[in-house]
């Protein structure tokens, strides 16, 4: 009796895990520190962070699943989670002001992270970027991002992997966006 | 049911776990807790750390629970703690590729190269499920100066962890913990250090 529902047990715990019914979160960003550091040695003036777009949760940007289990944003939406993550970097050297009247806007246009394939699973990301100073605008450019990252066919390998990669996703993205001469121009004095 | 059915439902389930013991999950060990930074209180120096794209590639496979191995990037995901360590000490802080590039080093404008080398361990005590309910992290950084010429050493370790009723969609949890830990542990050993000054 006992064994029996020991192994009720366990059979519920690798349920819970190899099925898409629990909630996965998106782990923590972190930059791309080479790409901010030569950003931050072209002198960006400060700025500002407009609310990231879509901030509709309902909105498909802002829902990602891995073979049927959601993958959450710990800041709420994945537009909050792009905001979060510009302002950190811009903090980071020293070029935020929420004040500022240079300000980004950003618009997410794509966001899937797909565990579909049992081999590779994929990453793509579209975001439009604008940077106006005075109401003037200086930059409006589409930055896309394409990652890859190895996959299975067990979900309790595929799902987890799907989960760590989003972190890289927005880094890739934001590595393009750092990277961009015309982005730097845009922050310049 | 035939003991042909049987056999096959035996093979399968075999086969099945055959592949399953071979894999290690993948997870995130990274925190976005830094330790403070206070303006008044940083040391007014630039310092650079070093860290390579190898080194960021640099899978690391460590035991997790239920006899599975859990598999991350140990420097790609810890960077950020170390970074943001050094950042809660110094004013400025930049990533370099190599401490022996002396031209790099100098073209920074950095004071002290800090060259950091992670280690990792885990595990759990649980029979039927893999994250890790423990995870150690520790990080050893040859400090030197923009010469190439070694100043002194730092070491910092964290260990974190993490319930199973805990992980709510975080299988890293413990990681996550041990790398906040580890950062916490580098910015105190570095003010600790006359030499760091």
């Amino acid at each position: 009796m006992a064994i029996t529902r020991m192994h009720g047990v366990a059979f519920c715990a690798l349920a819970v895990l190899a099925t898409g019914c629990a909630q996965l979160k998106a782990p923590p960003y972190a930059a791309d520190y080479e790409a901010l550091d030569r950003l931050k040695a072209s002198k960006p003036s400060a700025v500002a962070v407009v609310k990231v777009q879509p901030t509709d949760p309902n909105d498909p940007v802002n829902n990602l699943s891995l073979r049927g289990a959601r993958l959450v944003s710990p800041s709420g939406t994945f537009a909050k989670y792009l905001e979060d993550a510009l302002v950190g970097d811009l903090k980071e050297v020293s070029a935020y002001d929420a004040k500022s009247r240079t300000r980004i806007d950003a618009r997410i246009l794509g966001n899937e992270i797909s565990v579909a394939n049992i081999v590779t699973g994929t990453g793509a990301m579209e975001v439009q970027i604008e940077v106006t100073r005075e109401g003037v605008q200086r930059l409006k450019k589409t930055y896309k991002a394409n990652t890859s990252f190895e996959s299975s066919f067990a979900g309790i390998v595929a799902i987890p992997a799907g989960q760590a990669a989003y972190s890289d996703l927005v880094r890739t993205l934001l590595r393009q966006v750092y990277s961009d001469p015309q982005f730097a121009a845009a922050l310049g004095q | 049911m035939s003991f042909v059915s049987r056999t096959l439902r035996a093979v399968m389930a075999l086969s099945f776990a055959a592949v399953l013991v071979g894999c290690a999950h993948p997870i995130n060990v990274g925190t976005d807790t830094a330790p403070p930074r206070v303006e008044a209180n940083l040391v007014q120096k630039k310092v650079a750390y070093t860290m390579t794209d190898a080194q960021r590639a640099l899978q690391a496979v460590t035991p997790g629970g239920g006899g599975d191995r859990i598999s991350y990037y140990p420097y790609r995901d810890l960077e950020k703690s170390i970074r943001d360590a050094l950042r809660a000490v110094y004013q400025d802080v930049v990533v370099l590729k190599s401490a022996a590039d002396a031209a790099a080093v100098q073209a920074s404008g950095a004071a002290l190269v800090f060259t950091p080398e992670i280690k990792t361990d885990s595990g759990s005590p649980s029979p039927f499920t893999w994250p890790p309910t423990y995870f150690t992290t520790e990080v050893s950084c040859v400090v030197s100066d923009p010469a190439g010429v070694e100043l002194t050493r730092v070491k910092a370790s964290g260990r974190g962890e993490a319930e199973f009723s805990e992980f709510k969609g975080e299988f890293g949890l413990s990681a996550k913990r041990a790398a906040t830990n580890m950062s916490t542990q580098l910015a105190s050993e570095i003010l600790k250090n006359e030499k760091l000054r």
